[in-house]
């Protein structure tokens, strides 16, 4: 494909994106921002050194080859240290801006309002450890937006990069759209998980080429924080999912944070919190057999931190027929910028969860590495196992062969294997009289029953076989007519904007979902103070207490309840096994002593039985 | 026959509840009124059910409040098995996990109640709660939730 195709074909699928009110960056072109910056070289001592001040940064000075000593990490700075009335002056200026622009974001019921008692807690703990994790200075999302405000004064279109991929091998194209903004404000902001300077979006639409030589769009993934795989990947035809103006699919970003949704609506981001590496296999286990036999949802029994992704559509927008055009600026692996530097776009935080650090290029990983999104487009929407639309028909018919040739092998098994078991029937029907015949017929018996198992396995497989062909059949069948294409088959967990929960009391719940923590907090200290023997039963009566108040609030009492009763049925189980070991330990023993002997007597009867 | 299956283990999973219900109830009416016996005895004596410092009333007091608990059980159960209604479920699912929590008090607050006996009602307690929470049983009990 020639560069002047690839580039009518990013102009023509380039997505819109629809921002929320409050959001105060839009995409931009690098070489502004680059203006904005300084190059600096963090050490691995700590210490930190300005290689080109800011004004003189080019993109030649970028990636200009530099000799630095091992585990430095190199970053550029697009915000400053600011005296204290500076940064009221620049606050405010940013403040009367939005206020001017109609651009502010409105508050609706708050996040915590939204999750339960347990989520609070554990985002009260994250909350504390923004005070000893390195993170972005409070001032610079509002030194950041004055920038881009400055710069974006002008501003006649928005900035795309476009990277186009094929495959060759499998027919797909993918075009590859990547977004700049000047910082990400979703912390300060929005309650949300971070702030860092700069930020790397992504969206791509995948394409093939049709049998009358035009492109035809199959496929779209948008990036959403660090999510990929299937559950990125809508059909481009699926218009419950895909908004589309034009050829142009369309984005709702979420505020501050810049992700990428299908559908807007705010969506609420339950973050897992990590647990200890030795501990996740027994948590996996223990969390997938209650899911499995009793009523208590995956969801309900992981211990969650709640965010939420405002991404309403209602502001300023970009792209076809938008608020403001945009331009695609070509990228590739030639691109110097893209491949030479490898360094981070903003402030280096030495966040150790690196969530306050500010992202490196298109092209590459925090650490250097390649992103599996440049590297791979297809893999990273889980497209690399699917084949284009024109060609499934063919491979369809080739695996239809492929089975069939399966099926004639197991038919040929199961007609030996019964071959052989008429034989062994017969075998034994003639030894049945003969005493002495004992251990010919037990080895007899034995084949038997492997023969017969073998028998059944192959069985198995040959049905298995067939219901394969018959559903190819049916797929085939289903493709010649021209009929529906399964949009959402390949979706295991489909992002939805969440629905505003209900709420008894609004107000005074989201008072409540407020002042609980802190509330709960007080209660606990109390408890040291006055009942400081029982310590451990009087956090536990406070903190079933609060849960209930919480579900009653929430219309969760049932589901409240039953994670209560199940703590409890947990707690009451070791109690009892911390007394009752022995006894427990000998029952077990005993019913294995039974079970053995049982077994062994059955066996035993059966060779009697033979010897009849 | 699938479905039958489903019947047949819906039957056995509530009778198993309501048999230990049941088995709960009669034992409970016995230590309510023993209980309830001594905490009158100790209001006549001190003009309160329970003095500052006195465990042994605690304990009685607990005993008492648990066995009462149970009889209301013994009215759910009751309900249950000839409603299927949703609060009953609910109501016995709480009183279930009341009587184990008041178990686990006993156990770490009052060495005195830590008899072989209490320990006999906390593990009735977790097969019973462990029925309850079966999923058969809470989409029968719970269906319009589910929907």
């Amino acid at each position: 494909m020639t560069t002047s195709e690839q580039q009518k074909l990013l102009e023509r699928f380039a997505p819109n994106i629809r921002f929320t009110k409050g959001e105060a960056y839009l995409p931009a072109d690098i070489f502004s921002y680059l203006k904005r910056c300084s190059l600096v070289a963090h050490y691995s001592g700590g210490e930190e050194k300005e290689l080109v001040p800011r004004g003189r940064l080019t993109p030649e000075e970028l990636t200009k080859e530099r000799v630095l000593p091992k585990g430095t990490v190199l970053h550029l700075r697009l915000t400053e240290d600011v005296t204290l009335r500076e940064a009221v002056v620049v606050r405010n200026r940013v403040a009367a801006w939005k206020k001017s622009h109609k651009n502010r974001f409105v508050t609706a019921q708050g996040r915590l309002a939204r999750v339960g008692v347990v989520s609070r807690v554990i985002d009260a703990l994250f909350s504390l450890t923004l005070i000893l994790r390195g993170r972005v200075p409070g001032l610079a999302s509002n030194l950041a937006a004055d920038v881009f405000i400055k710069d974006a004064k002008h501003l006649k279109e928005a900035v795309y990069y476009g990277h186009v991929v094929e495959d060759k091998e499998r027919g797909w194209i993918a075009l590859q759209y990547w977004f700049f903004y000047y910082f990400n404000d979703w912390r300060s902001g929005f309650s949300g998980v971070n702030d860092h300077e700069s930020d790397w979006e992504m969206a791509t639409v995948y394409v093939y080429k049709n049998k009358k030589g035009t492109y035809t769009p199959e496929w779209v993934a948008f990036a959403s924080h660090d999510f990929h795989g299937d559950d990125v990947r809508r059909h481009y035809l699926d218009t419950d999912e895909v908004l589309r103006v034009g050829t142009h699919p369309v984005i709702h970003a979420g505020v501050g944070s810049h992700a990428s949704y299908f559908r807007q609506g705010e969506y609420l981001a339950n973050f897992p919190l990590p647990a200890p590496f030795f501990l996740r296999g027994t948590i996996d286990a223990f969390v997938n057999f209650w899911s499995k036999h009793f009523s208590i949802g995956k969801d309900h029994l992981r211990v969650t931190i709640p965010f939420i992704d405002y991404a309403r559509g209602d502001g300023i927008s970009v792209g076809y027929k938008e608020d403001l055009p945009v331009k695609v600026i070509p990228i590739s692996d030639t691109t110097e910028w893209v491949s030479k530097y490898k360094g981070l776009w903003g402030h280096f935080a030495q966040d150790p969860l690196s969530g306050e650090d500010a992202p490196a290029g298109p092209k590459y990983n925090r650490d250097g590495s390649v992103r599996l999104a440049w590297q791979d487009p297809f893999a990273f929407s889980g497209l690399d196992a699917v084949p284009v639309p024109s060609r499934v028909l063919e491979q369809l018919k080739k695996e239809y062969l492929h089975i069939q040739k399966e099926k004639e092998t197991y038919e040929k098994e199961i007609e030996v294997l019964q071959r052989k078991i008429s034989q062994i029937s017969l075998r034994l029907n003639a030894l049945e009289a003969i005493t002495e015949a004992a251990t010919l017929r037990k080895g007899l018996n034995d084949e038997l029953k492997q023969l017969k198992k073998r028998k059944e396995t192959a069985y198995t497989s040959y049905q298995a076989t067939l219901l394969l062909l018959e559903s190819i059949e049916k797929k085939i069948a289903i493709i010649q007519k021209g009929g529906a294409i399964d949009m959402r088959g390949h979706i295991a967990n489909l992002a939805k904007p969440t629905d505003i929960q209900v709420i008894r009391f609004a107000k005074a719940a989201e008072i409540w979902a407020s002042v609980s923590i802190g509330l709960m907090i007080l209660c606990l200290l109390l408890t040291v103070l006055f009942f400081p023997s029982n310590l451990l039963m009087a956090f536990l009566v406070i903190i079933y207490t609060f849960s209930i108040l919480e579900a009653i609030i929430r219309k969760r009492y049932v589901r409240t309840l039953s994670a209560i009763a199940l703590s409890l049925v947990f707690i009451s189980s070791l109690i009892l096994l911390s007394i009752y070991w022995k006894i427990l330990l000998l029952s077990i023993l005993a019913i294995s002593a039974i079970y053995l002997v049982y077994e062994n007597i059955k066996e035993l009867r059966a060779i009697f039985s033979s010897e009849k | 026959m699938a479905m039958q299956f489903e019947k047949n283990s819906v039957r056995r999973s509530i009778a198993l509840i309501v048999g230990i219900g049941l088995f709960y109830c009669v034992v409970f009416c016995y230590r309510a009124f023993e209980a309830g016996t001594l905490l009158w005895e100790h209001y006549l004596k001190y003009g309160t059910v329970i003095t500052s410092g006195d465990r042994e009333s605690a304990v009685t007091l607990l005993q008492f409040t648990q066995s009462v608990v149970y009889m209301f059980s013994l009215l759910m159960i009751l309900y249950l098995f000839l409603k299927l209604k949703r609060a009953s479920y609910v109501i016995l699912l709480t009183l279930v996990s009341l009587s184990l929590g008041i178990n686990i008090i006993e156990h770490f607050l009052f060495v005195e109640a830590r008899t072989p006996w209490m320990y006999f009602v906390m593990f009735l307690g977790i097969i019973m709660t462990i029925s309850l929470l079966q999923k058969h049983i809470q989409d029968i009990f719970l269906r319009e939730e589910t929907r």
